[in-house]
């Protein structure tokens, strides 16, 4: 059995978005969430705050969600690194290609930010031992 | 006129039927008459000529007769005279008593007949004959006892002269016919007879002194017959007696003098004969006449006269053969000219056509009363003006100019333009006119016009309609293409150029729509086509126009192929073209380029697609907001503000579902829904359909509760999708039923199919809105505003995703009492079903070269029926452009595809080769390393037989084990060799669901399966596109039925590495080394 969840990456560049899922992760599922508002940010504050899972948006500018996963593995002790995507795009081939690229999951925009933790916790404990 | 009667005329007389015309049989009645009179004339002539020669005979025999009757008694008196003297000299010098010696009695005798030169001698006798006296000296010394003479006397004492026969005088030896008188002395008594001889010479010579004449003879008889003299002479024939003669018996027998007509016995010949008796004397004068004699003359003039008349007859009747033929001839030419100038009469008021004469000028002598009505103008008006005067402005001149050309040159005028009537109709008409006969020095014309208005009025409304037409088909951007009856193309406008990249030389005669059609599509078609009309549609030009046929018009999308292998997705619209009769004589297709279509509808599926995404964004934030105020983590807010979030919440996620609903339609009406279809069980995704919505019932108070059990029942569908419907449909009966309320969800098998019910019992939908209930943005009462929180598209998407999953939706319902919604989908794993339902296939794309349309078709069709997907192309050129594709998995070179394309497929294949496959057809040399030769031609199966072995062979082998045991698959799965891939199924339902998944090579099946007999899945293995080999695992030897007879056993007791080298041992064959059987 894993670690409990507790320290998570988020990656995500619309301000407003940041906020309400650092408020839904920090206070209503209790975890240690780092933001940061560009892949570039989070390969920067990757060995500082040494993540369990990274939380990442698709559509970004400059570097993609599945662009900054790559590096966020390619950093050393984060090669297998668990990565959960946000999209606004939901059509089932698009989900497919993501979780193609290694993610445990694909969680849909909008969401509920009072089940979010609930939806992490779900996808954390089915990835394999 | 006369030229054209005349041979009719010869015709019939030479064929005798000149005298059926009346005045033939006058005229031949005339000659008859006439004839007969003339020949009744001439055998009257005849008989009287003939009656004259006779009366003319008779008088001159008569004559004659007379004359020599006259002349002989004459003579005959004188000797009786000279004889009576001589008697009474003698008896007086005697009774004187003179001495009558010879030589006085020669001497008295010698002057006796001195100047009588009848008398040849004469004779006197004593009274017993002796000659005592004779005229010839020495008195013969002879007795005459014997003859006629002496005894006549002797015996009889009369004083008449007696006549003796003709006889020859015993003195002299002379004939002659001696004449005699009785002596008698003093006393009376016989004193001897006194004698003279005749001599019938001189008889004769006088005879013959007289012209007979022609036939004419006279014969002199002593009265008895005996004839005496006779001229001409006949030999023999005096001194004979004709007694017996018709003179003699009848003609004289009591008359002196007659005619008779008779056969002479003198002579034989047919006589006219007078006969007289010669006065007081015993002889008889004859005068005859032969017939040919009496009538040579006649003969003469009546051999003329009868060749003259035979002569003019014919002449005559000659004459009036002639003239009965012509008379005839002009009589027939008579009628035959009334009959024509009545014809023509009637053929002049009765012609709808205008009839003229003009002379050169064109100056009109005479109309008919059709050319006056035609023009409205007076006769007396056209014929007093020149009727160029009336054409139509524009026209006169061209008119003028030909009317003096053809009089000019001498030929006929023919010529159509326009009068303008007087009262102002414009008249089209056709002007003909032949040249007459030169007559003063000029020709004339002898015309006809005809209103030909209407016929122009037509040309120009064809002319138009037939302008507008091109310009339609060449101005359209439709490819409009018509082809015959069996499919030839006909016409190919240039919107078909273009679209199609074929000019329409290359089509037009030449080919069928088959060209550039996707044979897959015709094929699929064919199938679909055949199912629901239920016979079999050939694969062909069939395809396209049966169901135009039969329903007038078809509308349907089909992909064109261009002459570059580009695909064009059109829309085509079949239409069948009739003749006048109704029959349908041929197709027209239209058809609309799509591609814009589709270019435009994907920009705006990508429009949608990136508002939706962009919408999305900021409704994260607002949705995420509420929901973490609504959830206390701002604190407790009042319980106003409370509400107010709350509502803002709930709008926020209407709106997201709206988005998404938007998304979804969107999809599907692109056709870009994709499903992945799977084979699932489906009692597992209703109770998670359940499951999902439970909150949402608890949250409205209603009652959610499934009735039902199907276990084991297989469905194809998107499991998502199916989610979604199943969710929809809840979600409806939930917010539709009341508080408290329940919603049944029932599950049940209908035949072929499974149906899933979906049941409230809220207020039901009104009839009225029934029929819209699966229409987008159609929801049942819009004022209901408590109850809004729907998209209005869900149903629609339900429907749509029902149809792609191959089934249905339906709703039944009655206002107040509930509703039922219905889905039906087909039950999967049965052995029956259509072809064309089968899922999606695993099996690779193939590649058909072939140049041959029906040879292509015959080729695609087994393989499209098998499960394969097929593209035809038919040059190589084109097919190189797709195989680089990398979209198929096998290139299918047929027996007649073009040569050339082999050598560029083998680069290609030398290139990418793994996992790809070339078949080559028929006997093409080719250096290319083909996978597969197979002879053409080829049984459907042997091909079948030969693509799936080369197939097996380009991928690891697939085993499924199909056994209750899991255990055994573990165990089998460590003893098999690399590169085979085994999976397990240990029930009826896992095995069907694996099927559906995958194809296998190999499938090894226990029969005894928890949920049901694993032989039933023996149908459903024979049906799959590589059809797997199939090994029994069992140890009951009761089962040999139909299906299972030749299949491979393996008992059950047997180890796992036999298992292994069975299945080892199939696959190698099954990879082509040898033919499985």
């Amino acid at each position: 059995m894993n670690m409990p969840l507790q320290r998570i990456l988020y990656v995500e560049d619309d301000p407003s978005i940041q906020t309400v899922v650092k408020l839904a992760l920090e206070l209503v599922g209790g975890y240690q969430v780092e933001v940061c508002d560009s892949g570039r940010a989070a390969v920067a504050a990757l060995q500082r705050f040494r993540p369990q899972l990274a939380l990442l948006d698709v559509m970004m500018p400059g570097m993609d969600g599945p662009t900054t996963l790559q590096h966020l593995r390619e950093q050393f002790g984060f090669e297998r690194l668990p990565a959960i995507f946000m999209t606004a795009k939901v059509q089932p081939a698009e989900v497919a290609v993501l979780k193609s690229q290694g993610a445990l999951g694909v969680i849909a925009k909008p969401f509920d930010p009072m089940t979010l933790g609930g939806e992490l916790e779900r996808l954390w404990s089915g990835q394999p031992q | 006129m006369n030229e054209l009667i005349l041979p009719n005329m010869l015709q019939s007389a030479s064929s005798g039927s000149v005298w059926r015309h009346p005045v033939a049989r006058r005229f031949l009645l005339v000659y008859c008459l006439l004839a007969f009179t003339a020949l009744t004339g001439l055998a009257a002539v005849l008989y009287l000529m003939r009656q004259q020669a006779l009366g003319q005979s008779e008088r001159e025999l008569a004559n004659l007769g007379h004359l020599l009757a006259g002349q002989t008694r004459d003579m005959i008196r004188s000797v009786d005279i000279v004889l009576r003297d001589t008697r009474e000299g003698l008896m007086r010098a005697k009774q004187a008593g003179e001495v009558q010696t010879p030589a006085y009695l020669h001497e008295h005798f010698r002057q006796r007949i001195a100047g009588v030169p009848q008398i040849r001698s004469m004779v006197l006798t004593n009274a017993s004959s002796e000659i005592i006296g004779h005229s010839l000296t020495p008195t013969p010394r002879l007795a005459i006892s014997d003859t006629s003479s002496f005894r006549a006397h002797l015996l009889h004492d009369s004083n008449k002269l007696h006549v003796a026969e003709p006889r020859q005088s015993r003195i002299d030896g002379q004939w002659g016919v001696a004449l005699s008188l009785r002596m008698e002395d003093e006393h009376g008594q016989f004193d001897g007879i006194v004698g003279a001889a005749i001599d019938p010479n001189v008889v004769q010579q006088f005879y013959r002194s007289i012209d007979l004449g022609e036939g004419t003879a006279v014969s002199l008889f002593r009265a008895d017959g005996t004839l005496l003299a006779r001229w001409p002479q006949v030999a023999n024939s005096i001194g004979l007696s004709y007694s017996n003669d018709e003179i003699f018996t009848q003609l004289l027998s009591n008359k002196e003098q007659g005619f008779a007509v008779l056969d002479s016995t003198v002579d034989n010949q047919r006589r006219l004969l007078f006969a007289q008796r010669v006065g007081e004397y015993p002889f008889v004068i004859a005068a005859s006449r032969t017939d040919v004699a009496t009538f040579a003359d006649w003969r003469r003039y009546a051999t003329v006269l009868a060749g003259a008349t035979l002569l003019l007859l014919l002449c005559t009747s000659w004459l009036m053969l002639r003239l009965a033929s012509q008379e005839t001839r002009r009589r027939s030419a008579e009628d035959e000219l009334t009959g024509t100038a009545q014809r023509l009469r009637l053929i002049d008021l009765a012609s709808p056509v205008g009839l003229y004469v003009a002379d050169a000028t064109g100056q009109l002598s005479y109309v008919n009363p059709a050319y006056t009505q035609l023009l409205g103008v007076p006769a007396v008006r056209l014929l007093s003006q020149a009727w160029i005067t009336l054409l139509h402005p524009d026209d006169r001149e061209a008119v003028s100019r030909a009317w003096l050309q053809a009089v000019g040159r001498g030929e006929s005028f023919a010529m159509e333009y326009r009068y303008l009537c007087p009262d102002g109709r414009l008249l089209w008409v056709s002007n003909r006119a032949e040249l007459t006969a030169a007559s003063e020095g000029r020709g004339g014309f002898v015309g006809s016009i005809e209103d030909i208005t209407a016929r122009r009025e037509r040309e120009q409304l064809l002319r138009e309609a037939l302008s507008l037409q091109n310009a339609v088909l060449d101005g359209t951007a439709y490819s409009i293409i018509s082809t015959d009856r069996s499919g030839l193309i006909r016409s190919f406008n240039r919107g078909a150029e273009q679209m199609l990249g074929f000019t329409a030389a290359e089509m037009v005669g030449k080919a069928t729509p088959a060209r550039f059609h996707d044979l897959q599509e015709v094929v699929a078609r064919a199938a679909v086509l055949s199912v629901e009309l239920g016979e079999p549609i050939p694969v062909g030009f069939e395809v396209f126009v049966t169901k135009a046929r039969l329903e007038g018009v078809e509308e349907r999308e089909w992909s064109y192929i261009r002459k570059d292998g580009r695909r064009i997705p059109v829309l085509l619209s079949v239409t069948p073209l009739r003749d006048e009769l109704g029959e349908i004589n041929g197709y027209l297709g239209v058809a609309h380029d799509l591609s814009e279509f589709r270019k435009v509808d994907k920009l705006k599926r990508e429009f949608v697609s990136i508002v939706s995404h962009e919408l999305r964004t900021p409704l994260t934030s607002i949705r995420g907001s509420l929901g973490l105020v609504a959830g206390g983590i701002g604190g407790a807010l009042p319980e106003r503000a409370n509400e107010l979030v709350r509502i803002a919440l709930q709008n926020a996620e209407r709106l997201v579902r709206l988005i998404n609903d938007i998304l979804d339609i969107e999809r599907i009406d692109a056709g870009q829904l994709t499903l992945r279809a799977q084979c699932t069980e489906v009692m597992p995704l209703l109770e998670q359909a359940l499951a999902d919505n439970q909150g949402y019932a608890d949250h409205h108070g209603v009652r959610l509760q499934c009735f039902g059990q199907v276990n084991g029942a297989l469905v194809e569908v998107d499991v998502d999708r199916f989610g979604q419907v199943m969710a929809n449909l809840l979600s409806n009966a939930i917010k539709f039923s009341h508080s408290g309320g329940g919603v049944e969800v029932s599950v049940m098998r209908d035949g072929t199919r499974l149906r899933i019910e979906v049941c409230d019992h809220g207020p039901g939908i009104a009839p009225a809105f029934r029929d819209k209930l699966f229409e987008r943005f159609s929801q049942a009462d819009s004022t209901d505003a408590r109850r809004r929180d729907g998209t209005g598209l869900g149903l629609a998407i339900c429907k749509s995703l029902m149809a792609q999953m191959h089934g249905e939706i339906g709703c039944d319902s009655s206002e107040g009492a509930g509703s039922c919604f219905w889905l039906s989908l087909p039950l999967q794993g049965l052995p029956t079903g259509p072809a064309d339902m089968r899922p999606p296939s695993l099996a690779p794309r193939i590649l058909l070269l072939e140049q041959d349309e029906s040879c292509a078709a015959q080729l695609a069709r087994p393989l499209v029926e098998a499960g394969f997907p097929v593209e035809l192309v038919y040059e190589a050129n084109e097919a190189l452009l797709r195989w680089e594709s990398g979209r198929f998995g096998v290139a299918l070179v047929g027996p007649r595809a073009v040569s050339g394309g082999e050598g560029r497929l083998e680069q290609i294949m030398s290139r990418d080769h793994q996992a790809r496959a070339i078949l080559l057809l028929g006997d093409t040399p080719t250096a290319m390393p083909v996978d597969a030769r197979l002879p053409w031609p080829l049984e459907p199966q042997q091909l079948l037989a030969s693509l799936r072995r080369v197939l097996v062979g380009l991928r690891s082998a697939q085993v499924l084990l199909i056994d209750h045991d899991r255990a055994l698959q573990t165990q089998l799965g460590a003893v098999l060799p690399q590169g085979v891939a085994l999976d397990g199924a240990d029930t009826l339902t896992a095995a069907r669901h694996m099927l559906c998944c995958r194809d296998y090579d190999l499938v090894l099946l226990d029969p005894a399966l928890p949920d049901g007999d694993g032989l039933a899945l023996l149908p459903l293995l024979y049906g799959l596109p590589l059809r797997p080999e199939i090994i029994l695992h069992t140890s009951e030897a009761a089962l040999d039925t139909g299906l299972t007879g030749a299949l491979q056993r393996l008992p059950k007791d047997g180890s796992v590495e036999a298992m292994a080298d069975l299945i080892n041992q199939k696959l190698r064959q099954r990879r082509g080394q040898e033919d499985t059987p």
